[in-house]
C-alpha cells in the first residue's frame, strides 16, 4: 500500500464514479453514478465529506466552471481523479484481487 | 390535499425558485466562503430547481432541508464563528448524538415514532374532516348572516313555508335584508345525445343575489323574469357549462332543454356553488304569482334569508317569533287547532345537519387515540429515562451541566417527535383520502375536504406538545441526580414513586381505550338493532327505478294513466318478473305529499283541524312487488279504474288516527281540496317505515294511479316502479330500459337500483361512523396493550429477586403467573371503572346516532370491560410467563 494511507470502500466508489464520468462530473453526477451503478445509498453529507477527504489526500482535484441559471449564478465544481488518486485506487483494487485470488466462494474480476 | 398552490408551469418567477432561505443561510455559514462552499450550495440549488419542476414546492423545500441537515451533520464547520454559532455547533452535536442514541435502541425508537405517527395521523385525518364539514364557514360572503326559516303547522318535524306565509315574512320581518324561497326538483335534461335526469334548483329571484355569490359569466334572473308568463331564463352550473357546452364563453344567450321546456341561458355560477344542494345542473326562476298566491296550507317552499348587517341572530329569531304569533292570530282557520310555529336555523347548521353528530363523535375518538398515544410515549420515555439514569449521572459527574443534559434529552425527543410528526402527516393524508373514499355519498361538503392550514397547525401543536411531554419527564427526573444514588439504584430502575406514576399512566390509557370501546360497542349494537327492525317492506329481489316521460307528449290525465297502464303490462311480460308496482314515493326516499283529509262523518272541518296522511299513488301490483302485507280487507285489482267507484287502502297508523278502535273497512274520506270525491277504504296494510329503520311509520294512504287524478289531485307522469324478480333483480335493469325505450324513446329511466342497496345506503352514515370507531378502538387497545406490556415487564424485572426467592422457597410457577395477572386485572378494573364514567359523557355526544342502544347499558359496559381485561391479560402474558421462568439459582448468583 502507498504511504499516503489506504482507501476506504466508499472512497473507492467515489473515485471510480469520477473516473466513469471521464473526470468531468459534478458532485450531483457522482452521487447519481454511485446510486445507480453501485446501487449504494450515498447521503450528500457522506459524499461531500469524502470528497473533502480525498482532496486533502491529494487524490482528487477540481476546477470551477461557469454556471447555469438553475444554479442561481453559482459556479460548479467538476472533479477529476489525480494521478496519485489513480495509483491509490489501483493499489486498493490489486490488494483485493490478491487476497481473493483462488477463493472459490468470491469469484470476482 | 390542499396546500399553497404551486406556481403553474411556465410561470418562472425567479423569486419563487429560491430554496428555503433559512436553510441556505445556515448551510452557507457552516461551509464558509470560497468556491468549494459556493459550489456545494449551487449543487443543492440545482437539485431544488429540478425538483420544483416535478413536485409540489413544500416537498422540494422539505428535500432541501433534509439535504442541508445531512451536510450540517457530516461536514466539519469551516465558516467563521458568528455570535450564537457556538450554540448552533453544540446543538448540532446534540442532534448527532441523539440520532446515534436513537439508532442504538431501534425497538424504542420505532415504537415511539410509530405511536406518535398513529396518534397524529388519526387526529389530522379526522380533524380535517371535522374542520371541513363542521367548523369551517360556508364559502359564501358573510355566511353567518344567511339563515333559513322553518315552519311547523302540525305533524312531526320542520318543513318549508307556503307562499302566503313567505309573503308575510317579506312584509313583516325587518331583520332581513332579503328573503327568498326555493325547492329542488328532478327534471329531464335534454341534449343532442340522450335525455337524462338531473336535479335543478327552482329559486325565487331573491335567492341567488342574497347568497352573495356572483355568476362567473352573465347575470342572475331579475324580479320580472320571476313572474308567470315571463320569458324562460336559466342560470347553469359550472359543471353543466363545462360538460354540455365545453366551457365556451358564448354560452350566454344559448338555450338549454330542461323539464320539457327551452330556457335561455343568462348566466353561469362558479364551480363549488352548491346551494341548496350539491350537483345541481341549473337554477330556474320559481315564477310564482304574488298577486295570486298558492294555498296557505301548502308548505312546499323552504325560505332562506340574509340578515341586515349588524342584526344579531337572536334579534332576528325573536322578531320572527313575534311575527309568527301575529300571523297565527290573523288566520285562525289555518292555525287555530294545530298551531303555527317557526324557527330560524343558520344555513351552516342546515347544510351540516345530521353529519355533525357523527363527525364530532369521530373527532372525539381520534383525540382519545391521540391521548392514548401520548401516554404511551411518555410511558416509554419514562422507562427509557430509567435505563439511562446511569449514563446521565455519569455525564453529570463529568461536568455536563443540568441544562445541557436536559437539552440533550429534549433534542432527542424533538427528533422522535419530528420523525413521528412527519410520518403522522403522511399517514393523516393517506387516511383522509381513505376517509373520503369510504364516506357515505350524502356526506355534506365532501368536495371541500382537504388538509388545510388549520389541520397542519393543529398537528404542529401536537408535535410540539409531544416533544415536551416526551422529553421533559426524564429530563426533570433524571438530570442532576447524584452519581452515587444513580449507580446504586441502577439495578432496580423503578423507584416506588415511578412505579406508581407508570401505573397511573397505564390505567389512564386503559380507561381512554375503554371509552372508545364503549362508544364503538354501542354503535355496533345500534346498527344491529337497526338491521333487525322490520321496515314493513321486503327488500329482497326488488329492483326500483324511475320513469320520466316528457309532459309535452302526455297532456291529459287519461293519456298519463294509459301510458303507465301499458308500461305495467309490458314490464310484467319480462321473463323473471314476479310483480310490478308503480308508486309515487319509493320507501327510504322522499316521503311524498302530506295531505289534509276530510272524513265523511265530519264534512265541515277547518283546514287547521283536518287530519292528514301521506299519499302514495300506486298501481295494483305495488303491495306484492314491495312485499307489504295486507292486514284486513282487500288490495287493489285491475278493475279499480277511473270510471269505477273510488277506493283507497290505508296503513295501520292512519287507521289508528282516523278511526281509533274501529274497523276502517267501508269508511269514507276525501282530500280537503274542493270537489274531491269521497273514497271507500277497502283494505288495511302493514306500516312501512318510509324514512328509514329508525324513523317511525307515518300515517299513509294508497290510491290507485288510474283514479288518483280524480281522488287525490293528480296521477303522476314521472313515476317510480318496483319490480319483484324471481332471481337477481339487478339483471332486470337492461330489459327494463329496453321495454321503456320501446314504449317511449324520450322517457329516461333513472335511479335504477335494488331495494337492498337502498337499505344499505340508508345506514351508510352510521356504518361509516361505526367502522371508524371500531378502528380507533382497536388502535387504542393495541397502544394500551403496549403500555400494559411495558409496565408489567418492568414490574417483573423489578421483582426478579423477590420472585427468585419465592421460587427458591417453594412457590410454583403457576402461582407467580397468577400474581402478575392479578396485578394486571386490578389495573384493568380501575381503567374499566373510569371508562364507564366516560361512557356517560360519550352518550351525550352520541345521542343523535343511537337507536335503542345506550352507552350506559350493562351490556355495553360489560362488553367493553371484558375487552379491556382480555387485552390487558394478553399484554401481560409474556411478562407473566417470564416471571414463572425466573431461575432462583441465577438470581441468587448475582446477589452480592
Amino acid at each position: 500500500m502507498g504511504g499516503h494511507g489506504s482507501l476506504g470502500e466508499f472512497e473507492q466508489l467515489v473515485l471510480l464514479a469520477i473516473l466513469r464520468l471521464e473526470n468531468g462530473g459534478g458532485a450531483a453526477e457522482v452521487r447519481r453514478e454511485i446510486q445507480e451503478r453501485a446501487r449504494r445509498r450515498a447521503s450528500r453529507g457522506a459524499l461531500y465529506a469524502t470528497l473533502d477527504r480525498l482532496e486533502q489526500k491529494g487524490f482528487v482535484s477540481w476546477e470551477t466552471e461557469s454556471t447555469t441559471p438553475a444554479r442561481g449564478g453559482i459556479p460548479k465544481r467538476r472533479f477529476a481523479v489525480t494521478p496519485r488518486g489513480v495509483e491509490a485506487l489501483r493499489e486498493s483494487q490489486e490488494a483485493i484481487l490478491r487476497l481473493s485470488a483462488g477463493l472459490t466462494q468470491v469469484p470476482i474480476g | 390535499m390542499r396546500f399553497i398552490p404551486d406556481s403553474p408551469p411556465g410561470d418562472r418567477r425567479p423569486i419563487a425558485r429560491k430554496p428555503p432561505q433559512r436553510a441556505e443561510r445556515l448551510l452557507s455559514a457552516h461551509l464558509g466562503v470560497g468556491p468549494r462552499a459556493e459550489s456545494i450550495l449551487g449543487d443543492l440549488r440545482e437539485e431544488y430547481d429540478r425538483r420544483l419542476g416535478e413536485l409540489p414546492r413544500w416537498i422540494a423545500a422539505l428535500g432541501y432541508w433534509v439535504a442541508a441537515i445531512s451536510l450540517l451533520l457530516r461536514l466539519p464547520r469551516r465558516g467563521s464563528r458568528r455570535p450564537g454559532a457556538r450554540q448552533l455547533e453544540s446543538l448540532l452535536q446534540d442532534v448527532r448524538f441523539g440520532v446515534r442514541a436513537l439508532r442504538a435502541s431501534p425497538a424504542f425508537t420505532a415504537t415511539a415514532v410509530g405511536t406518535l405517527a398513529i396518534g397524529i395521523g388519526a387526529t389530522i385525518a379526522v380533524f380535517s374532516v371535522a374542520n371541513g364539514i363542521v367548523f369551517r364557514p360556508l364559502s359564501l360572503p358573510e355566511p353567518d348572516r344567511v339563515a333559513v326559516i322553518q315552519t311547523n303547522t302540525g305533524g312531526p318535524g320542520w318543513y318549508g313555508s307556503s307562499q302566503p306565509e313567505f309573503m308575510d315574512f317579506q312584509e313583516g320581518l325587518a331583520s332581513f335584508e332579503s328573503l327568498g324561497i326555493w325547492f329542488a326538483a328532478e327534471v329531464t335534461l335534454e341534449d343532442s345525445i340522450a335525455a337524462r335526469r338531473t336535479r335543478v334548483g327552482i329559486v325565487s329571484s331573491e335567492v341567488l343575489p342574497l347568497l352573495g355569490v356572483p355568476p362567473v359569466l352573465g347575470r342572475l334572473p331579475t324580479a320580472e323574469e320571476d313572474l308567470p308568463g315571463a320569458p324562460r331564463v336559466a342560470v347553469i352550473a359550472h359543471e353543466t357549462w363545462q360538460r354540455e357546452f365545453a366551457g365556451e364563453s358564448s354560452v350566454v344567450g344559448r338555450s338549454i332543454g330542461l323539464a320539457g321546456q327551452t330556457w335561455e341561458i343568462i348566466g353561469v355560477m362558479p364551480a363549488g356553488f352548491t346551494f341548496p344542494e350539491p350537483g345541481l345542473a341549473a337554477w330556474l326562476p320559481i315564477r310564482l304569482d304574488p298577486a295570486n298566491p298558492v294555498n296557505r296550507a301548502n308548505h312546499n317552499f323552504p325560505v332562506v334569508g340574509r340578515l341586515r348587517p349588524g342584526v344579531a341572530y337572536e334579534t332576528a329569531a325573536s322578531e320572527l317569533e313575534l311575527h309568527t304569533s301575529r300571523i297565527r292570530d290573523r288566520y285562525p282557520e289555518n292555525y287555530a287547532v294545530r298551531g303555527y310555529r317557526t324557527r330560524l336555523q343558520s344555513l351552516h347548521e342546515r347544510t351540516v345537519g345530521e353529519a355533525r353528530a357523527g363527525v364530532l363523535l369521530l373527532l372525539g375518538g381520534a383525540v382519545l387515540v391521540m391521548l392514548v398515544a401520548c401516554v404511551n410515549v411518555s410511558n416509554l420515555s419514562l422507562a427509557r429515562g430509567d435505563t439511562r439514569r446511569t449514563e446521565l449521572a455519569v455525564r453529570g459527574a463529568l461536568g455536563a451541566g443540568r441544562g445541557r443534559v436536559t437539552r440533550q434529552l429534549l433534542v432527542e425527543s424533538a427528533i422522535v417527535a419530528t420523525v413521528g410528526g412527519l410520518s403522522g402527516l403522511a399517514l393523516g393524508w393517506a387516511g383522509l383520502e381513505a376517509l373520503i373514499a369510504i364516506a357515505p355519498d350524502d356526506l355534506p361538503r365532501a368536495a371541500e375536504l382537504g388538509i388545510d392550514g388549520t389541520a397542519l397547525l393543529a398537528s404542529a401543536a401536537l408535535v410540539v406538545s409531544s416533544i415536551c411531554l416526551f422529553g421533559l419527564g426524564p429530563a426533570v427526573s433524571g438530570a442532576g441526580e447524584s452519581i452515587r444514588s444513580a449507580l446504586v439504584s441502577a439495578r432496580s430502575p423503578g423507584g416506588r414513586r415511578r412505579r406508581l406514576v407508570r401505573r397511573v399512566l397505564v390505567v389512564s390509557q386503559l380507561s381512554l381505550a375503554g371509552v372508545i370501546a364503549i362508544a364503538a360497542g354501542t354503535m355496533v349494537r345500534t346498527l344491529a338493532n337497526l338491521y333487525r327492525v322490520d321496515p314493513g317492506f321486503d327488500a329482497d329481489r326488488t329492483l326500483v327505478f324511475r320513469v320520466s316521460p316528457s309532459s309535452a307528449r302526455y297532456t291529459t290525465p287519461e293519456e298519463v294513466v294509459a301510458f303507465h297502464r301499458e308500461l305495467v303490462r309490458r314490464l310484467k311480460a319480462i321473463p323473471g318478473v314476479v310483480a310490478v308496482g308503480g308508486h309515487s314515493a319509493t320507501p327510504l326516499g322522499p316521503s311524498g305529499g302530506n295531505l289534509s283529509l276530510v272524513l265523511e262523518e265530519e264534512p265541515d272541518v277547518d283546514i287547521s283541524a283536518a287530519p292528514d296522511g301521506f299519499s302514495q299513488i300506486v298501481t295494483e301490483g305495488y303491495f306484492e312487488a314491495m312485499g307489504i302485507e295486507l292486514r284486513s280487507g282487500r288490495l287493489f285489482s285491475d278493475t279499480d279504474q277511473a270510471d269505477t267507484p273510488p277506493v283507497a287502502v290505508i296503513n295501520e297508523s292512519l287507521a289508528r288516527v282516523l278511526w281509533p278502535g274501529q274497523d276502517p273497512i267501508g269508511r269514507r274520506f276525501r282530500m280537503f281540496g274542493r270537489g274531491s270525491p269521497f273514497i271507500d277504504v277497502i283494505g288495511v296494510v302493514a306500516d312501512v317505515r318510509h324514512g328509514g329503520p329508525d324513523e317511525p311509520a307515518e300515517p299513509r294512504f294508497y290510491v290507485p294511479h288510474a283514479q288518483a287524478y280524480r281522488t287525490a289531485y293528480f296521477s303522476p307522469l314521472g313515476y317510480s316502479y318496483a319490480i319483484r324478480a324471481t332471481a337477481d333483480p339487478a339483471a332486470l335493469a337492461a330489459p327494463v330500459r329496453a321495454v321503456v325505450s320501446e314504449l317511449d324513446p324520450l322517457a329516461p329511466v333513472s335511479a335504477v337500483g335494488t331495494m337492498q342497496a337502498r337499505v344499505t345506503a340508508s345506514l351508510a352514515h352510521r356504518r361509516f361512523v361505526t367502522g371508524l370507531l371500531q378502528t380507533f378502538g382497536i388502535v387504542a387497545l393495541v397502544l394500551a396493550a403496549v403500555g400494559v406490556y411495558g409496565v408489567m415487564s418492568l414490574a417483573v424485572s423489578d421483582r426478579t429477586r423477590e420472585l427468585g426467592l419465592r421460587k427458591a422457597l417453594g412457590a410454583r410457577g403457576a402461582y407467580l403467573v397468577r400474581m402478575v395477572l392479578r396485578d394486571t386485572l386490578v389495573l384493568a378494573a380501575i381503567g374499566g371503572a373510569i371508562a364507564c364514567l366516560g361512557g356517560v359523557t360519550t352518550e351525550r355526544l352520541m345521542r343523535g346516532l343511537l337507536y335503542e342502544a345506550s352507552a350506559t347499558d350493562p351490556f355495553a359496559l360489560l362488553g367493553a370491560g371484558s375487552v379491556l381485561a382480555i387485552t390487558a391479560l394478553l399484554a401481560a402474558a409474556v411478562p407473566a410467563v417470564r416471571a414463572a421462568r425466573v431461575d432462583p439459582m441465577e438470581v441468587l448468583k448475582t446477589e452480592n
